[in-house]
């Protein structure tokens, strides 16, 4: 079986003066998903338990996590939430039904605390990196700021920029090559796996449907990978195992003893007692909740701690044995090992499902010591045991709603297309008509790369549809476009505002080795 | 007359309380309605919006000054087409056309790639810039072709990039194909070498 996390939220960085609700997505992250994923993880190491699990940092997430300005930001964000938690202890003193509760948060934010600034000095990509070198966990890659491939790539020097800043990056960061990448929302359009395999990558993943309704019917369905007509490997999604987690109907998370999400005290309790906790005195999410889901709608009751640990370690028994008898079927009909793919974004686990690391936690355990019909491994495991796989060209889709391009294509956001194709254009002929020569035409050049990539993410087309922060995607978009043809005019022009340009190298600094040249013909 | 003074103490006590509790009494908060994940993806993670930016985002333009036809594609049954005019375009093209020739004949033909070219016309008019147009048919190569429709004929101003549209079923090739992908196969390669063509043959020894 093999567990697949995919961690990525959108680049978000705004100077030191300004304080933006959206800087609060990579905050949450770190508190609530990637420090408990690690904080487990490394638990598991010392405690000598086997396990794999394949995580994919998108180049954005990495990006953030080692900028100096944002980690700052985000000790303070930190301290704010010790403090508040202080005060929560005190308040809830004659609320034994909250007290707890409280008395947990502030172990855990202080905990985290210790892990990002004390254990790793405000960085937290080498406890990733020390995880890969124990071989427990695969480290892979995502596209360079997680565009939506089917739809972007009008020209496939799009693919080849977005592909070749990621791997450059990875290996700057992690010392290795990525065996594997996880594509964006799994958006695969045929053609995209030649790109993957000028860069070394082995494998990718797809929805169930990019598996089932490949050219050729796939002789072991999802159970097994299938080689894209390059040698790429595709992976694809099991419906099955995913319905188990994600289902808001059927699944885990939604167990009346979990914790509820939207009973936060940033909106519960009263304003004056809250407000110097809260963004410029905005109701936002603090991340302390104190109710359990209880039932689907109606009066929501205390959080139980041990009634929601307990439920974890009951959850991760049945999805292990649901996994057990799963194997045992398919086995039985296959003539090799069959392979399960269970890939979750890694937000899942800790901001949305809150016991989602202790699930994980009781799960590995649990399959590391008690049973032996599975055991977990990477891609690439599966593909030295089995070299050989059936050929076929997967279907072009993705894991959003309605499996294809709806969700990044309707009436919030086609607009962005005629944009993005014509800067993609304009960016290749820059690119491949300018010789690199360090100049400030060469700094332009770089920035005007970044720009557009950033313009690229999927996650503004994503957040257009959604209808919440609409106005925040639609300005990212517009902005960068409008830099990048501010300067792609500056570069034709031979004419730079110099300060302006410092401006933008200083604010959406990702990339800072970026050269231009990837998106040469 | 002090039952009167005790009850009339009692209401008072209890408008105390209630004062001092008016709060937790009546604004009972309303649980926020959960949102059900109705999709497979995680959305991201959203505080609620209510920064107002300091100004409005720096505008785009409407559309470009150069003639392109665009397809995407959306899903197996349907496809998104945009474009753009060049004026001047415009005008060499419909200079000699006469009259009657107004945006409003702007039409995109969509063709099917196939044997015969099946095609299909979409009125699409002077103030559209894009469209959506449902093909019908997955698994199938499309492109199409923007121009003015006049009663006789079909003048094309930009034609667009070839899509196929994804499959919405299993395939009915059932015929299999297998590729052996590993380092191995590489080293022995390496370990071969060059090997000469034109080397003697045994034959050759005695000569």
């Amino acid at each position: 079986m093999c567990l697949v996390l995919h961690a990525h939220l959108p680049f978000v960085r705004h100077p030191a003066g300004e304080e933006m609700l959206e800087e609060r997505w990579l905050y949450e992250g770190i508190t609530e998903t990637y420090v408990p994923l690690l904080q487990m993880m490394e638990g598991l190491l010392t405690d000598n338990v086997d396990f794999r699990v394949t995580i994919s940092l998108s180049p954005p997430l990495i990006s953030m996590l080692q900028d100096k300005l944002i980690m700052e930001k985000y000790q303070r964000h930190l301290d704010n939430l010790i403090s508040l938690s202080n005060l929560e202890v005190m308040r809830t003193e004659a609320m034994p039904e909250f007290n707890y509760t409280a008395g947990l948060y502030r172990n855990r934010f202080r905990s985290i605390n210790e892990f990002v600034f004390k254990k790793y000095g405000g960085n937290i990509l080498p406890a990733f990196r020390q995880l890969a070198d124990s071989g427990k966990i695969q480290l892979i890659t995502s596209m360079a700021t997680h565009g939506f491939l089917p739809l972007i790539s009008h020209q496939e020097e799009i693919i080849r920029a977005q592909v070749s800043v990621a791997v450059n990056l990875f290996q700057q960061v992690f010392g290795r090559k990525p065996p594997g990448i996880w594509l964006p929302e799994c958006g695969y359009k045929p053609g995209i796996d030649y790109i993957l395999k000028e860069f070394g990558l082995r494998y990718f993943f797809t929805d169930t449907h990019g598996i089932m309704y490949a050219s050729r019917r796939p002789k072991y369905g999802i159970y097994a990978p299938i080689y894209c007509p390059s040698g790429v490997a595709a992976f694809g999604r099991d419906t099955e195992t995913s319905r188990q987690v994600w289902s808001s109907q059927e699944g885990y998370p939604g167990d009346p003893d979990y914790r509820e999400f939207y009973r936060d005290i940033g909106y519960d309790l009263e304003y004056d007692y809250i407000k110097d906790y809260l963004p410029q005195g905005i109701r936002v999410d603090t991340g302390l909740k104190y109710h359990r889901i209880t039932g689907p709608t109606g009066e929501k009751a205390p959080y139980q701690p041990e009634w929601a640990r307990e439920k974890a370690i009951l959850h991760a028994g049945n999805f292990m044995f649901n996994r057990q008898s799963q194997l045992e079927y398919l086995a039985e009909y296959m003539d090799r090992k069959p392979l399960i793919v269970a890939p979750y974004d890694a937000e899942l686990f800790g901001h949305w499902w809150f016991e989602g690391p202790d699930f994980l936690n009781y799960f590995f355990r649990k399959s590391a010591f008690d049973q032996d019909t599975f055991r977990l491994i990477h891609p690439s495991q599966y593909l030295e045991m089995y070299p050989v796989n059936q050929v076929a060209v997967p279907n072009a889709s993705s894991w959003g709603h309605k499996g294809y391009n709806e969700v990044w294509l309707e009436e919030s956001n086609e607009w962005i297309y005629r944009h993005l194709h014509l800067a993609g254009q304009r960016m290749i002929q820059l690119a491949s008509n300018n010789h690199h020569i360090p100049s400030i035409k060469s700094r332009a050049l770089n920035q005007a790369a970044r720009e557009l990539l950033l313009a690229q993410s999927s996650d503004w087309a994503f957040i257009m549809r959604s209808g919440t922060m609409v106005d925040y995607a639609v300005r990212r978009t517009k902005e960068h476009l409008h830099n990048f043809t501010r300067l792609f005019y500056a570069i034709n022009e031979d004419l730079y505002d110099e300060a302006w340009l410092q401006n933008l190298e200083k604010d959406h600094n990702i990339f800072p080795n970026m050269d231009y040249r990837c998106f040469a013909r | 007359m002090i039952i009167m003074l005790y009850i009339a103490a009692l209401i008072l006590g209890l408008v105390f309380l209630a004062i001092l509790y008016w709060k937790d009494i009546f604004s009972t908060k309303n649980p926020i309605p959960r949102k059900i994940l109705d999709f497979e993806t995680a959305e991201e993670i959203m505080p609620p919006e209510f920064n107002p930016p300091k100004q409005g985002p720096p505008q785009l333009p409407d559309c470009y000054e150069e003639t392109r036809l665009v397809l995407l594609v959306r899903d197996p049954e349907w496809l998104f087409a945009y474009w753009d005019i060049d004026g001047n375009h415009w005008h060499q093209l419909t200079a000699g056309l006469g009259e009657n020739i107004s945006p409003d004949n702007l039409t995109l033909r969509v063709y099917e790639i196939a044997n015969n070219m099946d095609y299909f016309d979409i009125k699409v008019g002077g103030l559209s810039r894009d469209w959506h147009i449902r093909v019908g048919k997955s698994n199938t190569p499309f492109y199409c072709q923007l121009g003015i429709k006049t009663c006789d004929r079909f003048i094309p101003i930009a034609i667009s990039n070839t899509v196929v549209t994804p499959r919405n079923q299993i395939s009915a090739s059932s015929d299999e194909e297998w590729m052996l992908v590993s380092d191995n196969e590489q080293r022995l390669l390496k370990r071969i070498g060059q090997f000469p063509l034109d080397l003697s043959s045994p034959l050759n020894w005695g000569e």
